[in-house]
Order: C-alpha cells, then structure tokens, then sequence
C-alpha cells in the first residue's frame, strides 16, 4: 500500500465516524435501537479503521510523507 | 497552501435557513422536526468532509486533515443538544414561538345573546380563542354571557373590532350555531372571548376552537370539543365524549355515562367514575390518573400500551412509574421504562417492560395467569399463603428468592437463576428478567433464603394502603 492511500485512510477516519455516528442517532430517533445500546459500534468502527491505518502504515513507506507520525 | 474546509460554510448557510424558516413561517414545526431529523446533519458534515477527502486524494493534494478541537466541540454539542430535544420531543414537550403581546392595548366589551333552541337537536360552538364554559340546564333558550377582550391601538380601533365580529346565533336545520365571528376582525389585534353559556341540556354540543379552554358539565347529549392548546374539563356528562387537542395541560373527565375518546398532547390527565369505554391516544408527560372506570380503558402512547378491560379501583402513572390496584381482566401494559406495581387484578395479566422493577401482588384467589417480563430489572411477586399456582421464573443475570419451600425448585447455573414448581393447582405464573432479581414470596412473610444480599430483595413488604 502507498504512501498515498495510508494518508488517505487516515483522513477518512473522522468524517466515517462522524457519519456512523449521525447513523445511530438515526437509529436512535427512528427505530427501537437506542444509542444507549448501540454505541459501541462507535468504538469498532473507529478500531477497525485505526487497525487498517496501522497494519498499512507497518508496510515502510516509499516516499517521505506517510511514515508513522 | 492549506485550504480551508467547505463543511463549516455550509453547516452555518444551513442553521441560516432553519431560523429564517422558523421566524416566517411559525406554522412549520421546526422544533420538531429539528429533534427528530438532527442526526442527518451529522451525516450530511461527515459526507461532506469524505468527499473532500477523496476530492484531496485524487487530486493528489491530499492533506492529513483532521477535526479540529473546535469541531469535536460542535459535535459533542449537536450531540447533547439533540439528545436532549428528541427526548424532550418524544415526552411531549413542544416549543412555540414567543407571540407578540406587547401590541397596543386591550379593550373590553360584554357579550350578550339569547335565542331559542326550538326543535334543535345540536349546537355547535366556533370561539377561535378564549375560554367556554358550557352548562345545561332545565331551559329552551340558548343564552350566552361573557367577555370579550379586543387588542387595537385606540378605542376606535376597538370599536371597529368589535362592531365586525359580533356574536351571532345561527339556526339552520336540527343545529344552531354560536359564532363568535373573530376571523371577520379587519384590525391587526387580537381577540379573545370568554364565554358562559347555558344551553338545553338534552342537546349534542360540538366546538371548535384554537385557544382557550373548555368547561362542559351537566349535559344529557353527547360532547364533541376540538381544539388547539386547551384544557378540558368534563362534569356529569350523559352521552358520548370525543376531545381531539393539539395539547392541553389538564383533562379532566368526572361522571361520564358514555364513553370517552381522548387524542391530543400534553400533560395531566384525571378521569373519575366513567361508564362507558375509555379510549386515549397520545402522548402524556404529566400525572395520569384514572379511577373507576366501569368499561374498558385503552391507552395508547408512542412509550406505553395498556389494556384492562375495567378500573374498579385506580391506576396511577407517570413517566416513570405506573401504580395500579385493583383492576378487572385481562390486563395488558407494554411499556418502555417504567417501575410496575400492581396489586389485585383478576382474570390475566400480561406485563411487558424494557427498564423498571416489577412489583406484582394479587391478593384475590385463585389467582390470574400471569406473565410477565423486564429487560433489565427485578420482579418480585407476592402470593398469597394459600395460593395455588404453578410457576415459571427465571433471571439471567440476577438471584432467585423463593418462599413456598421446597415445591419450588430453584436452579442456577452461572450468573442465571430460575424458579420452577407447582403448588397445588392453580394459574400459570411465568416471569422472566433478563437482569435483576426474581422473588416470589408470600404475602407478609419476609425472605427465609439467608444467604442473599442482592440488594432490593431485602426491601421490606409494604403494607397495603
């Protein structure tokens, strides 16, 4: 994986979030699924994009930019 | 060169537009359709920085952006702030815009008017606001007394008013009409009547209105109000009642032989001595209290269903709590989260609820079927000594307290417990928690199983009020 698409996951990171997050207030607000219990899917998502940045940037990087902050 | 985000430009033309809305045009609700719809706003902002993202990458510019502390503040923000208005939404709570009193000043006239009934058999009020208390009485004639408040900058002005919106008294047919003529008002201010009127008590009363309350009492025919922030009482009515409102802070309802169709928001509601059904669909935020009811009562809210098929006794509830003793059967209440406790019920009851202890004690023998069910909270029934049931219990996270002995088995396994066994032959029981206690013990009798310190299973009984 480049250097390029490291970056790039890295700043999908929030703004997926965010939209997981809008999502399950939708959830909240339409369907008997509340936040107070779907919540931790926040945390996976957020896991499971942080965990495809790292094991991406573990790869060294061909130019000087993406390498691990 | 670093360049700046669209989202926050976006977001604020966007919070631009839903206040110039709310400010033109009161009639949209954009309180609630803000607390509701608020979530898209996350995930419109969120689509929005993806697609910068992927704008950024395929341009080859990309940059490693993230939120701003600023940002993440918003959101926490939104967040909260959303939470809290779609609860406040979904209880009923409704914000209007502030409306604009401080206009010139009031001038008040007296209404006087009397007519006939004749042969009528219907008489339908329309007083756009203002209050009416409607009375029948052994009589012929419709005779209506009040007051009536004008808002207008002079006494000219008032005049006008008053002399373009006069009472009038229409027969037309089996139905008289009592108008009060306030949309033909050619100023600016505004006008509210209050009413007293007497009226024949054998006739049918129908009235319309936006604002102002409605007192009805002593009627033989049947009542129909529709009305927009009002409250209701009711007094000795004869015949059916239906209420529609919009919202009210009280309903009250005493001494109805007919039934009684409730639909509306709000707060309180207190119905006493009804005799026929009972009907209520909407949401309530208040205090509800509901006393001998002869027929059935179906109340239907976006948080609770409750069926029993008549209140010899009274039900009490509120947002978090519903009490109720002595009810007749079956009895059927789905609701979110409540505390339960019901004393004495006949026939069957079927309890479904997601957060809230449930407290059950029938006293009457034999006793009915029960089944009852908490997603996350204790159920603890109270048999009497002689009770002959056959029972089901089981917790899964949580202790089971048993009283009757060793015809109850208890079983655990784990963090899950249950209770299974018959004494004598009697009704099913079957209670289920998914997290919490189960405790079946006998009427006066404290707890024998000694090794227990879950708390709430020591509570000691209550004696019956």
């Amino acid at each position: 994986m480049s250097a390029n698409e490291v970056n790039l996951l890295r700043a999908v990171r929030w703004p997926l979030t965010l939209v997981t997050l809008g999502g399950l207030f939708v959830l909240n607000n339409f369907t008997p699924y509340g936040f107070d219990r779907t919540w931790p899917v926040l945390l996976i998502v957020f896991g499971v994009l942080s965990l495809l940045g790292r094991t991406a940037a573990a790869i060294p990087p061909a130019g000087g930019t993406g390498g691990p902050r | 060169m670093k360049r700046r985000s669209l989202t926050g430009p976006i977001l604020l033309v966007l919070i631009g537009v839903g206040f110039l809305i709310y400010n033109l045009r009161p009639d949209i609700a954009m309180f609630d359709l803000l607390a509701q719809y608020w979530p898209f706003l996350l995930i419109l902002w969120g689509v929005l920085r993806l697609v910068e993202v992927l704008v950024e990458y395929f341009r080859g510019s990309l940059q490693r952006t993230s939120f701003s502390g600023g940002e993440v503040v918003l959101i926490v923000f939104i967040c909260l702030f959303g939470w809290g208005a779609y609860a406040a939404h979904r209880e009923g709570v409704h914000f209007h815009p502030l409306t604009w009193e401080a206009f010139g000043e009031h001038f008040d006239y007296t209404v006087d008017d009397q007519k006939p009934a004749g042969a009528a058999t219907r008489v339908v009020f329309e007083n756009n606001r203002g209050n009416l208390r409607i009375t029948g009485a052994d009589t012929t004639d419709i005779k209506v007394t009040g007051r009536k408040s004008i808002q207008a900058i002079n006494h000219s002005e008032a005049d006008r008013a008053n002399d373009a919106t006069r009472l009038e008294i229409v027969a037309q047919g089996d139905t008289i009409t009592v108008r009060t003529n306030q949309d033909h008002n050619p100023t600016n201010g505004k006008i509210a009547e209050d009413l007293e009127i007497t009226i024949p008590a054998r006739l049918n009363v129908e009235a319309h209105g936006s604002y102002g309350d409605y007192d009805v009492s002593e009627m033989n025919g049947s009542v129909d109000l529709h009305g927009g922030h009002a409250d209701v009482r009711l007094n000795k009515i004869g015949g059916d009642a239906r209420v529609e409102l919009e919202r009210s802070d009280l309903v009250r309802a005493v001494d109805l032989k007919g039934s009684l169709d409730l639909q509306g928001k709000g707060s309180d509601i207190e119905l006493e001595n009804i005799a026929g059904q009972v009907t209520i669909d909407g949401s309530y935020s208040g205090s509800l209290e509901f006393k001998s009811l002869a027929k059935s009562l179906h109340f239907e809210s976006p948080n609770t269903d409750l069926r029993v098929a008549a209140v010899p006794g009274q039900i009490s509830m509120d947002l978090g709590e519903l009490t109720a003793n002595n009810l007749v059967g079956p009895v059927h209440l789905v609701t979110k989260s409540k505390d339960v406790k019901i004393e004495d019920f006949t026939e069957s009851l079927e309890l479904e609820t997601e957060r809230g202890d449930i407290e059950l004690k029938p006293n009457h023998l034999p006793l009915a079927k029960i089944e009852a069910r908490s997603r996350s909270g204790q159920i603890s029934l109270e048999l009497p000594e002689k009770a002959a049931f056959q029972l089901v219990a089981s917790t899964d996270h949580g202790e089971a307290v048993n009283d009757f002995g060793p015809s109850i088995q208890k079983e655990t396994d784990g963090r899950s417990a249950s209770l299974k066994g018959s004494v004598g032959q009697g009704a099913r029981i079957h209670m289920v928690t998914e997290r919490g206690t189960v405790t079946v013990r006998k009427t006066g009798a404290q707890s024998d199983d000694s090794d227990k310190t879950e708390t709430g299973v020591r509570r000691p009984a209550v004696p019956a009020a």
